[in-house]
């Protein structure tokens, strides 16, 4: 039972929303700093919710969305140049794999939906399976980069938008265009979803 | 050798002198968003007071764990000696760029 649970069955108070804390807990990947920024925001939140629970609790996700690239991005900067080259890499090797997975993904989809009516439904497929490859090389590049394990699902996803918006700019490959804007739309959040997933099987084996 | 700060690390060194032994991240933020009138994320503090911290200008300590924090500790910090010579020189920086500054553009 961590520090936290233990504090809130002591007293009886209900805490933060417990999402919002396994978010915080992805993204602050220092454990020492973890305790005392979900302690700060827990001290703050109570103060909020004698007012107002929801008020309360819509403070905290706020505060952890604005917080989210300083705290994910310091470790980083504090790992210095070879932290910073990490990171690179984890996206690298990262993005490469994604590539390779969307690739044979696809190409599997394209067998099993060749007929022409069916093409809808292939692409609805396709970026269905691009989630699930974009999740998979997210936890990929945390492995890599495993002081900031968010930051890499970050850049990842941001560098797949960039080059969907390429791609687009240049005709989309004949693909309509809603298939590209739920594919650029879904693919940061998933690489992040990776990523945070990896965060929190680190953060199982400190605690 | 001397230590430059930004405007929102010395805004921080200053919140920790002001604060004295209650100068923690939850506690910062708020005198920081009070004084400032904007509402500083706790991210944007805790990275401040960690490069303070990698600057030598603050030292922290953790206290014991509370109740009212889910049974988390605080981190406490507390300006060095480095720290109070960043904050008297930035004063002393601060009175040298107003002087001749007509009285009119003083007033708040």
């Amino acid at each position: 039972m961590t520090a936290g649970a233990k504090g809130k069955r002591a007293t009886g108070l209900e805490g933060p929303p417990r999402s919002a804390e396994v978010f915080a807990a992805a993204i602050i990947p220092d454990a020492n700093l973890r305790e005392v920024v979900l302690g700060d925001l827990a001290e703050e939140h109570a103060r909020i919710a004698h007012a107002s629970r929801l008020r309360a609790n819509a403070w905290y996700w706020w505060q952890l969305i604005r917080s989210a690239l300083p705290l994910t991005f310091s470790a980083v900067a504090r790992g210095g140049w070879r932290a910073w080259t990490r990171l690179a890499v984890a996206v690298i090797v990262a993005y490469a794999a994604l590539f390779v997975l969307v690739m044979v993904s696809d190409a599997m989809l394209w067998r099993f939906f060749s007929a022409s009516w069916l093409q809808g439904t292939m692409l609805v497929a396709s970026v269905l399976t691009g989630v699930l490859c974009a999740v998979v090389a997210g936890y990929a590049a945390a492995c890599i980069c495993s002081r900031a394990p968010v930051a890499p699902g970050f850049v990842l996803g941001l560098l797949c938008i960039a080059m969907g918006v390429m791609l687009v700019s240049r005709g989309g490959d004949g693909l309509p265009i809603w298939y590209w804007v739920s594919l650029e739309s879904i693919v940061l959040p998933s690489s992040i979803v990776g990523a945070a997933l990896r965060a929190r099987q680190l953060i199982g084996r400190t605690s | 050798m001397t230590v430059s700060v930004g405007d929102l690390e010395l805004a921080a060194l200053l919140a920790v002198v002001r604060l004295r032994e209650h100068a923690y991240g939850a506690r910062v933020r708020r005198d920081l968003s009070e004084r400032a009138q904007r509402d500083y994320s706790i991210g944007a503090i805790y990275t401040t007071l960690q490069r303070l911290e990698d600057k030598g200008l603050v030292a922290s300590t953790m206290s014991e764990p509370t109740a009212v924090r889910g049974g988390r500790a605080k981190r406490l910090f507390r300006v060095t000696g480095a720290g109070e010579t960043v904050v008297r020189r930035a004063r002393q920086e601060q009175a040298a760029f107003w002087r001749g500054v007509p009285s009119r553009l003083r007033t708040t």
